[in-house]
């Protein structure tokens, strides 16, 4: 590291700490422990209901359907918007047949990024693996790794998502707490709740989709 | 912004009630924000004023706790392979980002959405460095082109309608000229699509650090704040210390009424959780994760017995939804990078009183903000506070109010009025007389002192008879 930045830095954090050890104390402030706040937001007692309306209002276009129909099901969706190219995490391999996905090319992104960057920033649609889906607030959680990169959720038009039903936890807090104890080291360098497509209000509060991010995405829950 | 390069504020004032297109926009914008939040509240949740207590409290834990909370960060965060820096000064956050750029060779980087960069200004420190800070979010890069600054902190070019921005990029993308909304988003997407792809450093804010986690928590729609944080080789992320929590459940409290209390959206699209750089095996990611966790004069709220409660502040712009002057004037007027009732509390208290105190006046009191404030902040109570310091009283004076001075005429009129209001025969002559004064006032109004100044931005009511008698006519009133 620069000696400019070392230099700034150490100097900084002393003065920081010191002045905030002055901080104002409140004289009857009591520590009360943050517990999970979902017991503010309106559920009912089926969890999966929930999760599928939330979903929907989130503009995620949910279909259901059995294990052994997810490559069907998929091919339909991309039928529907005519895509040609797909990429794909290295381990969905366990849980659809890639080979009987109709796509012109296939590309399974267990590359370091830099060898592909072109083909991620121009490929159609992708397929990954949700790791649960909440609840509360109709949202997937999608957790980055070495099988799993980032990019999948991101570069292309369309995202198809696979959720297990029984995947299905209450909360935003019970997700992370999900993560949590299946990393109990390190935690995945990237931790997503992804809300349906990217989309923006920021011209006369108009909204529209597919900015940055997915234009479309599917949920599949099987 | 310094005072120098501001107009004087009953000018400024003048200029933006005079907009009726800006007044227009902003009048729609803020009724639209005001009943999606309203309806979500009602629709989706359960006691919503528990969950404001609860997130008031989670910060305040934080807050109460802030020197553990940093270095606990720090430690969680290094061990997770994020380089920590602390930056005292605006000048010192920028002079960390400058020299990473500089150490990489970078001569561009793109931007997440972050007011706190606004706030050390870093863009202009950077482009006098001749590196491009390009803004990456809607409404940020249509700003950026106009040469303007956010007008509201959450959907900052909000006083633009789409006839504006088709004009704006035409001129300054050379686009065709399109009224559609979704084909004037995808002229932007176009634009920014490559610059993504070649990138080399993005720079984020930090919406909620989890220093147990040593970890970070950004919320976006658009998906620029994840390319900014993804695509790249380096990405920098700017952390006022303010923004350190706790816990994964302290992230979440905040989240679970931060959009809702913004725009009325129950969750953002993108709740986009950063602990690392590229590891483990991983194909993408940054290689190196920055962050500078920076104070910017922080601490001398921290340290007030009243002040300190303001640092409680999400930034989901609530307060100025809902304040009847911000939308009359606009977030322009203020001439300062956070307007409405947040703006008043901390801009001075930031940027120091002798700096921006004059936008104190921008309020009526009447409460709205401190009501709805997801945080339960009670800015008008603030607001009343930095009022009384601004004119010399209280006894621990914001920051820079040494450097004010104090007009005399003002401290007389006051004088005179504290003794007209408390002294009932005073009062009940002036009330019982006010026609006659107007009338002299009206008509001689531009040759007296004090208020010619007064009277030549605002026009004298028309007051025929005395009050009393008008008071006595009303429904409803019972005259003694």
């Amino acid at each position: 590291m620069s000696n400019v930045i070392e230099e700034i830095s150490k100097r900084s954090r002393e003065a920081i700490l010191n002045k905030v050890a002055g901080g104002y104390k409140e004289s009857d402030f009591c520590r009360k422990e943050t517990q999970n706040p979902v017991v503010h937001i309106k559920t009912t007692d089926n969890p999966l209901n929930d999760m599928i309306t939330r979903m929907t209002e989130n503009k995620y276009i949910v279909e259901q359907c059995s294990k052994d129909q997810l490559e069907e099901t998929i091919n339909k969706i991309v039928a529907s918007y005519q895509l040609n190219s797909m990429m794909y995490p290295s381990d969905i391999d366990g849980v659809i047949d890639i080979n009987k996905i109709q796509a012109s090319s296939k590309l399974c992104f267990d590359k370091p990024i830099e060898d592909i960057r072109h083909e991620v920033f121009h490929t159609d649609f992708s397929i990954i693996q949700a790791r649960a889906g909440v609840a509360s607030h109709g949202v997937c959680l999608v957790t980055s790794s070495d099988k799993q990169p980032r990019m999948l959720s991101l570069a292309p038009t369309l995202c198809i998502m696979l959720l297990k039903k029984e995947d299905v936890v209450p909360s935003l807090v019970d997700a992370l707490h999900l993560v949590k104890k299946e990393h109990p080291d390190c935690l995945p360098t990237n931790i997503l709740f992804i809300a349906g497509p990217s989309r923006t209000s920021d011209i006369e509060l108009v909204t529209v989709f597919g900015v940055h991010g997915s234009q479309k995405v599917h949920v599949i829950i099987y | 912004m310094s005072n120098s390069a501001k107009m004087p504020h009953e000018q400024i004032v003048k200029i933006k009630l005079n907009d009726k297109q800006m007044r227009e926009n902003l009048r729609t914008a803020m009724h639209t924000l005001q009943k999606n939040r309203l309806n979500l509240v009602e629709n989706k949740f359960n006691d919503w004023q528990g969950l404001r207590q609860r997130a008031k409290q989670a910060k305040n834990n934080a807050i109460q706790s802030l020197g553990e909370r940093l270095v606990e960060f720090e430690k969680n965060a290094t061990k997770n392979g994020i380089k920590v820096h602390w930056a005292d000064t605006d000048v010192d956050a920028c002079n960390i980002i400058y020299e990473l750029i500089k150490k990489n060779n970078v001569t561009k980087i793109l931007k997440g959405k972050s007011m706190a960069s606004e706030e050390i200004g870093l863009n202009h420190f950077l482009q006098e460095k001749g590196v491009e800070a390009i803004e990456s979010d809607l409404g940020e890069l249509i700003i950026q082109l106009n040469h303007e600054p956010p007008v509201h902190i959450v959907v900052p070019a909000i006083h633009k309608n789409r006839y504006e921005v088709a004009q704006i990029f035409k001129d300054k993308l050379n686009a065709p000229y399109e009224e559609e909304i979704e084909k004037l988003n995808s002229i932007a997407r176009t634009h920014l699509r490559d610059q993504f792809e070649g990138l080399k450093m993005g720079l984020s804010g930090v919406n909620f650090a989890m220093s147990k986690e040593g970890a970070f928590w950004l919320i976006e729609n658009e998906g620029n704040g994840r390319m900014c944080t993804t695509a790249p080789d380096i990405h920098v992320a700017l952390c006022g210390i303010e923004k350190v929590l706790e816990t994964f459940e302290d992230a979440a409290t905040m989240v679970h009424l931060l959009t809702p209390s913004a725009t009325g959206q129950f969750i953002p699209t993108y709740n986009n959780i950063i602990s690392g750089p590229r590891k483990n095996g991983d194909k993408d990611g940054p290689k190196e994760v920055h962050v500078v966790l920076f104070n910017h004069n922080r601490t001398n709220m921290l340290a007030h017995e009243d002040y300190h409660e303001a640092l409680r502040c999400i930034r989901c712009g609530s307060c100025m939804n809902f304040c009847p002057v911000y939308d009359k004037i606009g977030g322009h007027a203020y001439q300062t990078i956070y307007p409405g009732p947040i703006g008043e509390v901390i801009s001075p208290n930031l940027f120091g009183m002798d700096q921006n105190s004059d936008i104190l006046s921008f309020c009526s009191l009447c409460g709205r903000c401190s009501e709805v404030c997801p945080v339960k902040i009670p800015l008008a109570s603030l607001i009343r506070k930095l009022r009384a310091n601004k004119v010399g009283q209280g006894e621990n004076k914001a920051f820079g109010s040494d450097k004010l001075e104090h007009s005399k005429t003002e401290q007389i009129a006051f004088k005179l009025f504290v003794k007209a209001a408390t002294s009932g025969g005073i009062w009940r002559f002036n009330i019982s007389s006010a026609h006659t004064f107007n009338f002299v006032l009206k008509t001689f109004s531009h040759q007296l002192p004090v208020i010619k100044n007064w009277t030549k931005y605002k026009e004298l009511p028309d007051i025929k008879g005395t009050l009393y008698d008008k008071l006595k006519n009303m429904e409803g009133v019972s005259y003694e």
